[in-house]
């Protein structure tokens, strides 16, 4: 389990979060919506280790953060950045394969091979292996990232684990993906591949929180919303339940209306 | 979209594999030609010259003063054996070779490869490919360090020796002893690196702009300071700092050698083994975070390293540039980003490219010889420029 724990944030002596709880247990995904500003950058940076809170702390399987040694904590979770400064000619493998670096020493470079492959196939940049990765479009780019992290956690497992058939859920194996706007740059066939991809993540035991701006997107693939703003939580529960009209627009100041999706039954939000 | 992934799947097993193999056979084979081309470059820049020694004569030198000329045959290696042998030398080329020649190609394997890696390293570690030892204040923090101990160290060392009344070695020799001025050398080097990366890192993110004009600052400062003490210096000391400036691989001794040697082969070395680290750190500091590096320490560790590597070679050559810049973009060119090659292969070639630039130093303009630096910054400066107008048109480096 993922646990933040009533964290306050400042940010260049601005209260960013204030007093802020939430769980994340492995096999859901959950999404974090918010307006500009609300914090959700901010909640994501002290999720992943990158930000100390000022007061709280985050606890991944009942330990802080800080606490864990930092190979074994990068094999337990990985996260994917908004963007990237990568401006040097590797090759998208080579990229790809940056992922196993929390497991030099534990692994083969054919097992690296098979998994980095695996995560590309899931990718749909297959194709793009060989190529150099300065020379990709921007969305080609994020798939790439999308990749490298889904190799870091095993997210494509070589060998199905006996832990999966376990009836519980196995404490030691908890891995979690933290996907900061993961479809910023990508058409749309691209976006449902990334959040579908969330999907299977989680149908593995990988606990996964995206940070989203399309409300359907989120709608259609979260197990659960978290709405952001000024720093706290205004509303969390299942799509159906955080996607009103009138919580959307208190939080977005945006009127809207929300109508059910004609084929999956979810909410569909329609500016008004 | 499914059936894409099956058919695609077929296709990649027999597909991957064989490409990561295929680029790794490339890069071992370019690492092997690239020794071999250091091999080659040492030969020549050994045996060229005003007296000539072939790789034959060479051989048998080498062997015969570690105590094995007999190992091939009695008379093989005897001084002027068998009239007309390819294996025959005479004193004259001993002597050459062992006091001159020899040491002076070492110093320049070492010195190359030393500043070869440190420039790759700092680009790494800057995450931009415009970081050289010279150009972000390394080289002249650690001129400046230098000269300040040629021109002040003798004064200081006269009045911290009245004050505190301790006898000074017999005058004739360096009295500060010879390790003050590397030891100088790479503590300056150090300090305005740190300098430099200090004033360009903001909240974790290195800003390239404000580093290459930290850098200018670095130098123009380093460069006043080097100015002053030309000002202060007497006839000696001028000619001693006018060979920190320029830059020269002559008039060095296996002594000298054996006081750097380990400085810079140990954080050579110790750099290559943060090839991992680096090709993380490419990706950003944060990231390299969250793939399990401790970042914090890995920087240090390489702006030290870099530091010693770079500062002992300033400490026995003088300011050589462009060897850090140059060198690790033409590996880049063919081998691609990767440091596990591009470490090692900086070195092999940058100790190469300046045993050449070493031969044609001391070749050019004979009798006389040229400062290696002018040379280096002639072929530098340029190239430095085509990088420059490359990225502004490609977007990319």
């Amino acid at each position: 389990m993922l646990e933040v724990k009533n964290i306050e944030v400042d940010l260049g002596g601005v209260t960013v979060l204030h007093d802020l709880s939430l769980r994340v247990c492995s096999g859901e995904v959950v999404s974090v919506v918010g307006p500009n500003g609300a914090g959700k950058s901010t909640l994501f940076a002290a999720m992943s280790g990158a930000l100390k809170p000022r007061r709280g702390v985050v606890e991944l399987d009942r330990q802080a953060l800080s606490a864990w040694p930092s190979r074994t904590l990068a094999r337990k979770r990985a996260v994917l950045p908004q963007h990237s400064e990568l401006t040097f000619p590797f090759r998208v493998l080579e990229v790809v394969l940056l992922g196993r670096s929390p497991y030099a020493g534990f692994s083969s470079h054919e097992i690296d091979l098979a998994i980095a492959r695996l995560a590309l196939l899931e990718t749909e940049t297959l194709h793009l292996a060989d190529r150099v990765y300065t020379t990709l479009s921007g969305g080609e780019r994020q798939r790439v990232h999308l990749a490298r992290v889904l190799t870091q956690i095993e997210f494509c497992d070589l060998e199905p684990r006996t832990s999966r058939c376990d009836p519980g859920p196995s404490e030691s194996d908890e891995r979690f993906l933290l996907l900061d706007e993961p479809t910023s740059s990508l058409d749309p066939a691209h976006q449902h591949m990334t959040l579908q991809t969330a999907v299977r993540a989680a149908e593995r035991r990988i606990g996964v929180v995206t940070v989203l701006h399309d409300l359907n997107l989120a709608a259609m693939y979260a197990d659960r919303i978290v709405m952001l703003k000024q720093g706290r939580i205004i509303a969390q529960g299942t799509p159906a339940e955080v996607l009103t009209e009138a919580l959307i627009e208190k939080v977005f100041e945006l009127p809207v209306s929300v109508v059910l999706h004609p084929k999956r039954g979810c909410p569909y939000v329609i500016a008004a | 979209m499914t059936q894409d992934k099956g058919t695609m799947a077929s296709f990649a097993a027999d597909d991957v594999l064989p490409m990561a193999l295929q680029r790794q056979q490339r890069r071992l084979l370019i690492l092997l030609f690239l020794a071999g081309l250091l091999v080659v470059g040492f030969l020549v820049s050994v045996g060229w010259g005003a007296v000539g020694i072939s790789p034959a004569q060479i051989a048998a030198i080498l062997l015969q003063s570690l105590g094995l000329g007999n190992l091939f045959g009695g008379d093989m290696a005897a001084e002027g054996s068998i009239e007309g042998s390819i294996w025959a030398f005479g004193r004259r080329e001993e002597t050459v070779l062992l006091a001159i020649r020899l040491p002076r190609a070492v110093l320049a394997v070492l010195v190359g490869a030393a500043l070869a890696v440190s420039g790759a390293a700092l680009q790494g570690l800057f995450r931009n490919p415009l970081a050289d030892p010279g150009l972000i204040g390394v080289s002249t923090g650690a001129a400046l360090a230098a000269a300040a101990t040629i021109v002040l160290g003798n004064s200081l060392a006269v009045a911290l020796s009245t004050r505190f009344g301790f006898e000074l070695p017999a005058s004739g020799g360096p009295s500060l002893g010879f390790l003050a001025l590397p030891v100088a050398a790479f503590c300056g080097g150090l300090v305005s690196t740190f300098l430099v990366y200090r004033i360009a890192t903001r909240a974790g993110q290195t800003d390239v702009a404000t580093l290459l004009l930290a850098g200018v600052a670095m130098n123009a400062i380093s460069a006043a300071g080097v100015g002053l003490l030309i000002f202060l210096s007497d006839d000696q000391q001028l000619r001693d700092l006018n060979f920190w400036m320029l830059g020269s691989l002559g008039g060095v001794t296996w002594t000298k050698i054996g006081t750097v040697a380990p400085f810079i082969l140990g954080a050579s070395i110790a750099l290559v083994l943060f090839s991992r680290h680096l090709n993380a750190l490419l990706l950003g500091e944060r990231e390299a975070q969250h793939l399990g590096f401790r970042i914090e320490w890995t920087k240090r560790a390489i702006v030290l390293l870099v530091a010693l590597a770079t500062g002992a070679s300033v400490a026995v050559t003088g300011v050589i540039g462009f060897i850090g810049l140059v060198v690790p973009h033409l590996v880049r060119l063919s081998l691609g980003a990767d440091h596990k090659t591009l470490l090692p292969a900086s070195m092999l070639l940058g100790a190469s490219l300046l045993l050449v630039a070493d031969l044609a130093a001391r070749s050019i303009v004979l009798p006389a010889e040229l400062p290696i630096g002018i040379l280096t910054s002639c072929v530098g400066g340029p190239f430095f420029l085509w990088l420059l107008m490359r990225a502004r048109t490609r977007g990319v480096w």
